[in-house]
This record gives C-alpha cells, sequence and structure tokens, in this order.
C-alpha cells in the first residue's frame, strides 16, 4: 500500500524539514534506501546490461531489482528477499557490484497525516550528491485515485517541484494498482541522474 | 513406497506439481555453464500465484570422502516478477533443460523426503498434456536436510543415511558423483532413479 512520489530538491535537508515541522509534521524515525549498480564483466559486456539492486528500509527483508529499459514497463524487474543478494553474489563472474558507483540515500522520515515523506541526503562515497524527497501518501494504491491530491500535496510544500510529475502520474492507461516496484523505479530514475552530476 | 513413508515420517503430506528450469550463467572458457541456478514455479498455477517463483543456487558439493551423503550449498529466494524470463535473460542466465515435478512432501523431523515424478515437454514452450511425456515410470526420491552455512553436518548426514537405510529394498541411497558426468549434458532423464541428495 501506498503511493509515492519522488523528487530531488536543492534546498538543504534543514530547510526541507522545517518547511515539514512548520507544516505540522512529526519526526518518527530514520530511513535508508541505497542503489547499487551491478555492472557486467568486461567479456559480457554486450550480453548483460547493468542491473540496479535497490533497498528500502520501508520494506526490509525485499530485494527490488529492475533492469533499465527505455521505460518502466519495458524494463525487467523483481521483487526478491534478501536471499537474492547471495545468489548475485555467486554470480561474479558476469556481473558485479560497482561499489563506486553506490547511492546510499538517508534521512529522516516524517508524518504528516496520511503521508509519510521522507527526506535524505544522497552520497556516493562520501561525495554529496544532492538531497532527495520521498512522499509517500499511505491510504491509497491507485494512482489515478489521488494524483490531484498528491499534486495539490506537493503544490504546498515543494511548489516548484508541483509540475515535474513522476511518470506513472501522467499515464492515461486507466487505473493500475501501484506497486512498490514503481517506487524504486523513481529512485533508480533518479540515483542515474544524480550520478552523472559532479 | 508410499505406505512406507507414511509409516515412517511425520503425519501428512503435502502435494506439489512445479515447473523447474535450470538455468546457467556461461562464463568459462567456451562459454561452458559454471554456476547453475535454478527456477521454480507451480505447474499450471492459479492466477495468485502466477508470477511467484523461487530461485534457487545450489553450488559445488563438499569434497568430503567420508561423510555419507552429498553436502552442497543452497540458497533460495523468492521472487515475484512479471516477465520472470526475461529477467533471467538479462541476468546473463540461459536455460540448460526444464522439467515437472509431481510428487509429495513428507517431512520426519528436519529431514524433507520428497517423492517426484518428472515429465518433461515434447514441444519447449508448449505445456499442454498433449505434449508433456513421462521421463519414466521411475520415482525420484530426494531426502535432504537444511542446515545453517558452515555448521556441523556430521550428525545429520548419518541422521539421513539412517533414514535412508529403513526405505530399502525400494530406495537405495547411493552417493554418486552425478554432477560430474550429467550437469554439462543436462538431461535430466539420465538422473533418474532413486539417488542421493544432499543436507541443503
Amino acid at each position: 500500500m501506498g503511493i509515492s512520489w519522488v523528487l530531488e530538491v536543492d534546498q538543504s535537508v534543514k530547510s526541507v524539514e522545517r518547511l515539514l515541522e512548520t507544516n505540522g509534521a512529526e519526526k518518527i524515525g530514520p530511513f535508508t534506501v541505497d542503489v547499487t549498480p551491478y555492472i557486467p564483466t568486461a567479456q559480457h559486456s554486450i550480453d548483460i546490461p547493468q542491473n540496479y539492486v535497490v533497498h528500502h528500509t520501508k520494506f526490509p527483508q525485499t530485494t527490488f531489482s529492475i533492469i533499465p529499459g527505455e521505460n518502466f514497463k519495458k524494463s525487467p524487474k523483481a521483487v526478491c528477499d534478501r536471499g537474492f543478494d547471495l545468489i548475485l553474489s555467486k554470480m561474479r563472474n558476469g556481473t558485479t557490484p560497482d561499489l563506486h558507483g553506490k547511492i546510499e540515500i538517508s534521512g529522516g522520515e516524517y508524518r504528516l497525516e496520511d503521508f509519510v515523506v521522507r527526506v535524505g541526503t544522497a552520497v556516493q562515497g562520501t561525495t554529496v550528491k544532492g538531497i532527495v524527497v520521498e512522499v509517500d501518501f499511505e491510504p491509497c494504491a491507485v494512482v489515478a485515485q489521488c494524483k490531484e491530491l498528491m499534486t495539490e500535496f506537493i503544490k504546498t510544500i515543494f511548489a516548484k517541484y508541483a509540475d515535474n510529475r513522476p511518470d506513472i502520474f501522467n499515464s492515461n492507461e486507466g487505473p493500475q494498482n501501484y506497486t512498490p516496484l514503481d517506487t524504486m523505479w523513481q529512485y533508480v530514475t533518479i540515483v542515474s541522474k544524480l550520478r552523472k552530476k559532479t | 513406497m508410499e505406505r512406507r513413508l507414511a509409516g515412517l515420517c511425520d503425519p501428512g503430506s503435502e502435494d506439489f506439481h512445479e515447473h523447474e528450469m535450470s538455468f546457467s550463467l556461461r562464463t568459462g572458457v567456451n562459454m561452458s555453464p559454471d554456476v547453475s541456478i535454478k527456477i521454480r514455479r507451480r505447474f499450471k498455477p492459479d492466477i495468485v500465484f502466477h508470477n511467484q517463483w523461487l530461485f534457487r543456487y545450489i553450488g559445488v558439493p563438499e569434497p568430503d570422502a567420508k561423510c555419507p551423503v552429498i553436502v552442497r550449498k543452497v540458497i533460495n529466494s523468492i521472487c515475484y516478477s512479471q516477465d520472470c524470463m526475461t529477467f533471467a535473460k538479462t541476468l546473463g542466465l540461459r536455460m540448460d533443460y526444464e522439467y515437472m515435478a509431481k510428487g509429495k512432501l513428507w517431512t520426519k523431523g528436519n529431514i524433507k523426503i520428497a517423492t517426484n515424478i518428472l515429465s518433461r515437454t515434447e514441444r519447449p514452450g508448449q505445456y499442454d498434456p498433449a505434449s508433456i511425456k513421462p521421463v519414466s515410470d521411475s520415482v525420484l526420491v530426494e531426502i535432504s536436510c537444511a542446515l545453517p552455512e558452515s555448521a556441523e553436518y556430521t550428525m545429520a548426514a548419518k541422521q539421513i543415511r539412517d533414514f535412508a537405510d529403513q526405505l530399502m529394498p525400494l530406495v537405495c541411497m547411493e552417493k554418486v558423483d552425478y554432477w560430474r558426468k550429467y550437469c554439462s549434458t543436462g538431461t535430466v532423464a539420465s538422473q533418474l532413479g532413486p539417488i542421493p541428495v544432499p543436507p541443503m
């Protein structure tokens, strides 16, 4: 359950936190999201594409794996338990984790009524790459039912990012169930943008 | 056989009918398979379980001549994916062989006993009853026991051995180097017959 809107903001964590607290949000705990790219070994650079493995503290026992294609629908993806990480490590002849490219987003989780907002700093190695905010509306599972509400929420708090909606919010394909993979896809998209940034 | 098991095992058994595909990552010289991953799911699954898969890695056996059974490392992972075949392919995995297993699962303490009747399809990709043929009229019996990593396995190995001996003469468990002979040819049929299965 829950629909998330993940966005990158160019203000400091402190100012976002202050903004949330003035709107009545309460801090409920820490959170971490890590995104590790698995890159193919030299001899397989053609037949094995890059694979992103994502962990999220909201789903502590789960590993998400996405192989980015041109869009979410066309990307092979899977939700696995943590044993999958061990299986991947057995396949190191074909694909290895790119630890330098790993980005970890960690920070605090705030609750504002039915919304949970996660504000975190994205760090690659020792370099800070940016601030990432995830707005999670928990009671709903269908994007079409709550996208207006979420847009309004973003407009109120992060006004200048409201026009930049995630792809799934712009889809016209009728009501579809939202899955945590959709959230991870947003993280993967943002992280691959952040990695290019210096 | 079933009656014998019913007498020996804990009460109750679980039926299963699964479709297993064996994949491998070919990275060695001549693209020889080096890591094999089994992907399993319910055969003819209903909608609820349609996209649930089990990824299983099975390592090479421990070189222990004295141990009465084969010991191999196993990692399982439950996985949900709408397009598992594409997903496996993009991970670099290629399919070697597949088969359908139907049977019953019994337990005796922490020992797991599965009886499998294997069948395979004559036309790859087609799973209608007309093209599915049994592999043979034998039953494959798997006796296994799962232990934590790097735990002492001698005790469990003896337990399995003792249990298997009680199934004589219906099932004769032998320690065979089956992986050496058959891994590369990848035929399930040759593995048939009662073969020893390690503690997992």
